[in-house]
């Protein structure tokens, strides 16, 4: 794929080379062999220093002065779990008017502010968290978090501003369709966890409950939900925990708590079978199998982290190397792990070959089933764990990238020093531990989802055996 | 003016400095070594000299399909245990094809450097591919291609652009992911002779940065690949590059809901006289909610859902992209009135202010610090100033050269981007739609 490059990015850092000679050595006669590669260091994730505001918000700073950029995440423990049936996509919507107008800007202004100090300030919600994000250059924080206090604390939810907003969601909900990577998951998670389900609903909400919030409803939400309860900061980069702390405080010590109620989140639907969504000229068809997986409250989740890989992680994991190296069927075949507090879902697809619909699902299903019951090769496990590893080091390369890892544990209801207990369960995994995880990819517990166009996969299913689908219709929410 | 902000941009240089040497082995390999110790991992990462220019006639696609058959496994390494040695070390690895340049890079704890340069040194000479192994990997470009493109919303105009820019005598005139008849069309014979020109050690440039001690690994890299025999690399025909795209406009359609319109005009190369300057202006024009252009259609005139502007500065030449998806029931008329009166307003009576230029700067140093946080990110950066400029030490001319931008010389490069000078191609809604 011709790569695209975006010229501020691709700029490139040069310290002073020195052209050295080469060195004169002897040439060897065979080609050397392959060497072996020597254990990796162990990796110990950086403790972060605790401290907290006045009004008890917890700060957990890493200081990093390496290069003089800051990373800040705030977690607020609200999500798309609260919002009413009918108004599914308030939060998000919410969520979107942070960062418009607040008191004394206008949201243009706004974003000239946070321009002019080249940072950047953004929000997002997901079922159980809010979020906001803040990048900035060391030198420049002190200006960039007042901005960041007055797009979360004093939006001015301004009917211009909600107009444009409210009309910007819906069409991008109605535009998010036009993907059948999109459909699956929407589909999937409704049928899995139940329609009714505070998991069942997109964050985004539907069109027609999108369209039915109003910003009355909007203010209520951010008056209700975004305050300083449960709430705490990640600060990563070049600052010490000291200044990180009294910058917080002064922009963000006067934010007060409140109540927040917790809905009721019962046990997904999890209905094992095969719904399809019909797609007519799609060339592909998008493969989404759903099994039950673990809540974020999940003891240990290494096992189930080196399952994941060894099945759908790496390049040669098994659905990879089987749909894809071997078959043809796929560009790449995956599985992931989603954990929530009330619960969590293993899912394996691919986007496949039309033709191969059929063929495809028979190999995915017959996969899992060997995984379940004949388990994992010790090199398997290894490279998972190795893998694992690997993944956890480049997640936190970044300000931002351990930033957001500190700031999901915390989302997940963890201190962020217990990550570190997970790195280190990493070498301490057992095989049985794997094998136990194994155990929970029962294809008999599957719900199968494909995304494509019926008419040319329906006689291929049949004749592999798979005569039993209901075919689902989304509504006036898709086309 | 220019000094202030030359002193402004100096610390911006003593930031980001990545402390590296290079080198030339006898058989013509470079090699860039950058250590950094930070955290506990590597990369190598390799470049060669060979991209979509370079596919054969007839065979569109053919240098994208190649970059797949070098993970096919060599007469040393079986069939999949490529990756497999890799991720059993925790490592993992992937590769990319452009039009000047196909890279290899692999990414490792740093007890494995040692594995990963046997790797690439071992396929940069022994690679063994069958009938077999080329129609499978076939078969997942042409898996790639649908799953990135034709399955994909708007993927269609990814194809259709590079016709739509270049004329067909043009290499550049077809993408890079190839058609599917072209596809089909190449053999072991073409597989074969491709790699004996192109992957040699005179036509890559290895780069290793990350945790590792250059002592240590220079007598390594010297056994692995000052062995390697050179390639007869041949000359590359150039054509001249096109200043105008040659189709002015392109309608498609695809099943999508909103309406993407895009304005593309062709420019100089990275790093040439107005590439600079073509980054400012597509920052001025869009390069946050209050830039020009995103101001008037998403704010003021509610005429589009977002907008982006951007400089893809290439080796041969550049493009300038104006891409705005459009809002629903939008009057696409009048987008294009609106983009032609900014770009218009640039050159006239709204030239750049010196708040602009000092932003669009600002930007770019954020962007350069945010790039060398990670070690790939440094390696990749110190491989395009080598190809693109014949040398690793570039940083200073490169921030210089945004330091030099004026109000004068944005205007410059604005003038030339006329209706008559672009390529305007439009994605629509197959149904009607919004």
């Amino acid at each position: 794929m011709r790569p695209l490059l975006l010229a501020l990015t691709a700029l490139a850092v040069a310290g002073c080379p020195k052209k050295v000679a080469t060195p004169e050595l002897p040439v060897e006669a065979a080609f050397p062999e392959r060497p072996l590669p020597g254990a990796p260091a162990v990796f110990t994730p950086a403790v972060p220093v605790e401290t907290a505001l006045s009004n008890r918000i917890p700060v957990y700073t890493v200081t990093d002065d390496s290069l003089p950029l800051v990373s800040v995440r705030l977690v607020v423990p609200t999500g798309s779990i609260q919002d009413p049936a009918q108004f599914h996509g308030l939060s998000a919507l919410g969520t979107a008017m942070l960062g418009e107008s607040s008191a004394d800007r206008s949201a243009l202004e706004q974003a000239a502010a946070v321009e002019g100090q080249a940072a950047s300030i953004s929000f997002g919600v997901g079922r159980e968290s809010l979020q906001m994000s803040v990048d900035s250059h060391a030198d420049r924080l002190d200006n960039v978090l007042p901005l960041a206090a007055d797009a979360l604390l004093r939006p001015a939810f301004s009917k211009d501003d909600w107009a444009r907003v409210h009309s910007q969601h819906v069409t991008g909900v109605k535009a998010s369709m036009d993907s059948n990577a999109a459909v699956a998951r929407m589909i999937s998670d409704r049928q899995w966890w139940g329609a009714a389900h505070p998991y069942g609903p997109p964050t985004s909400g539907t069109v027609s409950t999108a369209e039915a919030v109003t910003l009355a409803k909007v203010k209520a939400w951010h008056a209700a939900q975004v305050h300083a309860t449960g709430a705490a900061f990640v600060v990563v980069g070049d600052v010490s925990s000291e200044q990180a702390t009294e910058m917080l405080e002064a922009h963000f010590g006067a934010w007060k708590g409140g109540k927040r109620s917790a809905p009721e989140v019962g046990a997904a639907a999890a209905p094992a079978g095969l719904v399809i969504v019909d797609r007519p000229g799609s060339t592909q068809t998008v493969v989404s199998v759903v099994l039950p997986g673990q809540s974020e409250s999940a003891a240990d989740r290494a096992p189930l982290n080196v399952v994941q890989t060894i099945m759908g992680g790496s390049f040669t994991s098994r659905l990879n190397r089987r749909l894809r190296e071997e078959l043809g069927y796929t560009y790449g075949a995956r599985m992931r792990v989603d954990r929530l507090a009330g619960g969590g879902t293993i899912r394996a697809g691919a986007a496949v070959r039309g033709d191969a619909t059929a063929d495809a699902l028979s190999e995915l299903l017959g996969l899992l089933q060997s995984a379940q019951t004949d388990g994992f090769s010790e090199a398997e496990q290894g490279r998972g764990r190795a893998q694992v590893i690997t993944a956890t080091v480049d997640g936190v390369e970044t300000r931002a990238g351990l930033a957001r890892v500190y700031a999901n544990e915390i989302a997940s209801g963890r201190a962020p020093a217990e990550f570190g207990g997970f790195v280190a369960s990493l070498d301490t995994l057992t095989p049985q531990a794997v094998s136990s995880a194994a155990a929970m990819l029962d294809r008999d517990k599957a719900l199968i989802v494909l995304v494509g166009d019926l008419s040319a996969i329906e006689g291929p299913l049949k004749d592999k055996g798979f005569t039993d689908w209901t075919v689902v219709t989304v509504g006036e929410d898709t086309k | 003016m220019l000094p202030l902000l030359l002193s402004l941009l100096s610390p911006v240089a003593a930031a980001v400095d990545v402390p590296h040497e290079t080198y030339t082995l006898d058989n013509g390999l470079e090699v860039i070594l950058a250590p950094d110790r930070r955290l506990p991992k590597v990369v190598v990462d390799v470049w060669y000299d060979v991209g979509s220019y370079d596919d054969p006639q007839g065979k569109s696609g053919f240098a994208h399909l190649f970059e797949h058959l070098m993970f096919k496994g060599t007469g040393r390494v079986g069939e999949g245990d490529f990756d497999a040695f890799m991720e059993q070390a925790g490592g993992w690895n992937n590769a990319s094809t452009g039009d000047d340049r196909t890279n290899y890079f692999d990414v490792a704890p740093s007890s494995a450097l040692d594995l990963l340069l046997w790797l690439e040194a071992d396929r940069m000479t022994d690679l063994d591919v069958t009938q077999k192994k080329l129609d499978v990997e076939r078969e997942v470009v042409r898996n790639e291609k649908r799953q990135n493109y034709e399955d994909r919303p708007y993927g269609e105009f990814w194809i259709k652009l590079p016709p739509s820019l270049y004329p067909a005598s043009n290499p550049m005139h077809r993408s890079g992911i190839g058609s599917h008849e072209e596809l089909m069309a190449s053999t072991l014979e073409d597989v074969t002779g491709f790699y004996e020109r192109f992957y040699g050690p005179n036509n890559a440039v290895l780069t290793v940065a990350g945790d590792f001690d250059p002592a240590a690994i220079k007598p390594r890299i010297q056994a692995l690949f000052g062995r390697l025999p050179q390639r007869d690399v041949p000359e590359r025909v150039l054509v001249k590059m096109p200043r105008k795209p040659v189709k002015n406009e392109v309608d498609l359609t695809d099943d999508v809901t909103l309406p993407m319109v895009t304005y593309t005009w062709l420019g100089p190369a990275a790093y040439r006289a107005g590439d600079a300057e073509r980054d400012v202006l597509a920052y001025i024009l869009a390069g946050s909610d209050d830039a020009r252009l995103s101001r008037r259609l998403v704010h003021e005139e509610r005429l589009a859902e977002q907008v982006s502007v951007s400089q893809y500065s290439q080796r041969w030449d550049s493009i300038f992209l104006v891409q705005i998806m459009a809002s629903p029931g939008a009057d696409l008329a009048r987008i294009d009135t609106i983009v032609e009166e900014e770009i218009a307003a640039v050159v006239g009576d709204k030239p750049p202010t010196a708040q602009e230029l000092d932003r669009a700067r600002a930007t770019l140093e954020m962007s350069l610090l945010n790039g060398v946080q990670t070690v790939l990110g440094k390696a990749e950066l110190l491989q395009r100033y080598n190809m693109y400029q014949g040398s690793t030490d570039y940083l200073e001319q490169d921030l210089a050269r945004y330091a030099a931008v004026t109000p004068a010389s944005v205007q410059a490069e604005a003038k030339l981007m006329t209706p008559d000078t672009r390529l305007r191609m439009r994605v629509l809604p197959e149904q009607g739609g919004e």
